[in-house]
């Protein structure tokens, strides 16, 4: 059964970021800002690993960080993107 | 400790300037340390400073300093252009061989700071200016320079939806902008040429060193990454490639333990 994508976001964040967590405690819905404390500067870097994971590239004026908040916001854009990730 | 003072830019600016004794007396290279910009170098200040005291222990004379515009140092932000870094790291390179009696010195950068260091050897290299580079020591530079300001960009526009709660606007960083404004980035006045002097550098195209070099790759990886390998191989047979799992401290506002970063430069200077 192919993983989902929101298990392949949670193991990409997981790594990117250095977050002392593994990647199945992360809820999809959890405010990844509020409660992984994820700063500013690592939404980029969420960013870049989509570009190297998943070989998304967002436009500069397509970010924004209620895309980037949760799990399964970031799912909806790699789908949008992506519709066969 | 630590000596502090001022020396002066070719614009007339005072640039604050620390220089660490060695602590053994020893003919080996001094080291100049170029810092990062804006809040990076904020963040990695004190990592910096650990790694020059470190270098210090170990015999070897370090200057660190601010360019113009920046940190304690005098002139404008807002004027500032990639080229003033290369005048600034030019009259701290003279400084340091000034004082420590040395004829080369070792430039050891992190981030834009190893960006500048790498240029300037390469600048020796093709005899077009300065020589006098024993070595190189570039940790994590940026290579290509309009994925930074892209970064520098998106960074921008997070700053200011977090700070807004909205996202609207066009985010501050980009270039072609009215030559005589100033951006704010980051609460800092930057010329908007500079994010355009920025955006034109490309280490990949920039040809090969005539110095012994080491790059650090500071990521979440082991394994280089392709603009790592890129980035090396341009630089020539001369250049090696260390990739070190470290969180990324110039971006932390919390303290990264960088003490194996300090063991790689220790390991790897005794050679330069």
């Amino acid at each position: 059964m192919p993983e989902r994508v929101e298990d392949r976001l949670k193991a990409m964040i997981v790594e990117r970021l250095m977050l002392k967590a593994k990647p199945e405690d992360i809820g999809d819905e959890d405010d990844l800002i509020k409660k992984w404390n994820v700063e500013s500067v690592q939404l980029m870097e969420i960013v870049i690993g989509l570009e190297e994971v998943f070989g998304i590239q967002l436009g500069d004026d397509e970010f924004s960080i209620k895309k980037f908040r949760t799990v399964t916001n970031i799912a909806a854009v790699v789908r949008e993107k992506k519709p066969d990730a | 400790m630590d000596q502090l003072g001022y020396i002066t830019a070719p614009d007339g600016s005072p640039l604050y300037a620390a220089y660490h004794a060695p602590v053994q007396g020893s003919p080996a290279s001094p080291v100049l340390i170029c810092a990062p910009l804006f809040e990076e170098r904020k963040s990695a200040y004190g990592a910096l400073r650990k790694l020059a005291g470190r270098l210090a222990a170990a015999g070897r004379p370090v200057l660190r300093f601010d360019y113009r515009g920046s940190g304690e140092s005098g002139g404008s932000s807002a004027a500032r252009r990639w080229s003033h870094m290369a005048e600034d790291l030019a009259a701290a390179r003279e400084a340091l061989t000034r004082i420590s009696g040395a004829r080369e010195v070792v430039l050891l950068g992190l981030r834009l700071g190893g960006t500048l260091a790498l240029q300037e050897a390469l600048r020796g290299t093709a005899g077009q200016a300065r020589s006098g580079t024993a070595a190189v020591i570039a940790l994590a530079p940026v290579s290509v320079g309009s994925h930074q300001v892209r970064q520098w960009k998106m960074r921008s526009q997070i700053r200011a939806e977090l700070t807004t709660g909205g996202g609207t606007g066009v985010p501050p960083v980009a270039g072609g902008q009215d030559a005589h404004a100033t951006l704010d980035f980051d609460g800092y006045d930057v010329h908007p040429a500079f994010f355009d002097d920025v955006a034109a550098i490309d280490l990949h195209t920039a040809g090969a060193l005539s110095c012994p070099a080491l790059v650090v790759q500071i990521s979440h990886r082991t394994e280089p990454a392709g603009d790592s390998t890129k980035l090396v191989a341009a630089l020539g047979p001369q250049a090696r490639l260390e990739c070190l799992r470290l969180e990324p401290f110039w971006e932390k506002l919390d303290d990264v333990d960088t003490g194996p970063l300090e063991d790689i430069v220790l390991k790897q200077v005794p050679g330069f």
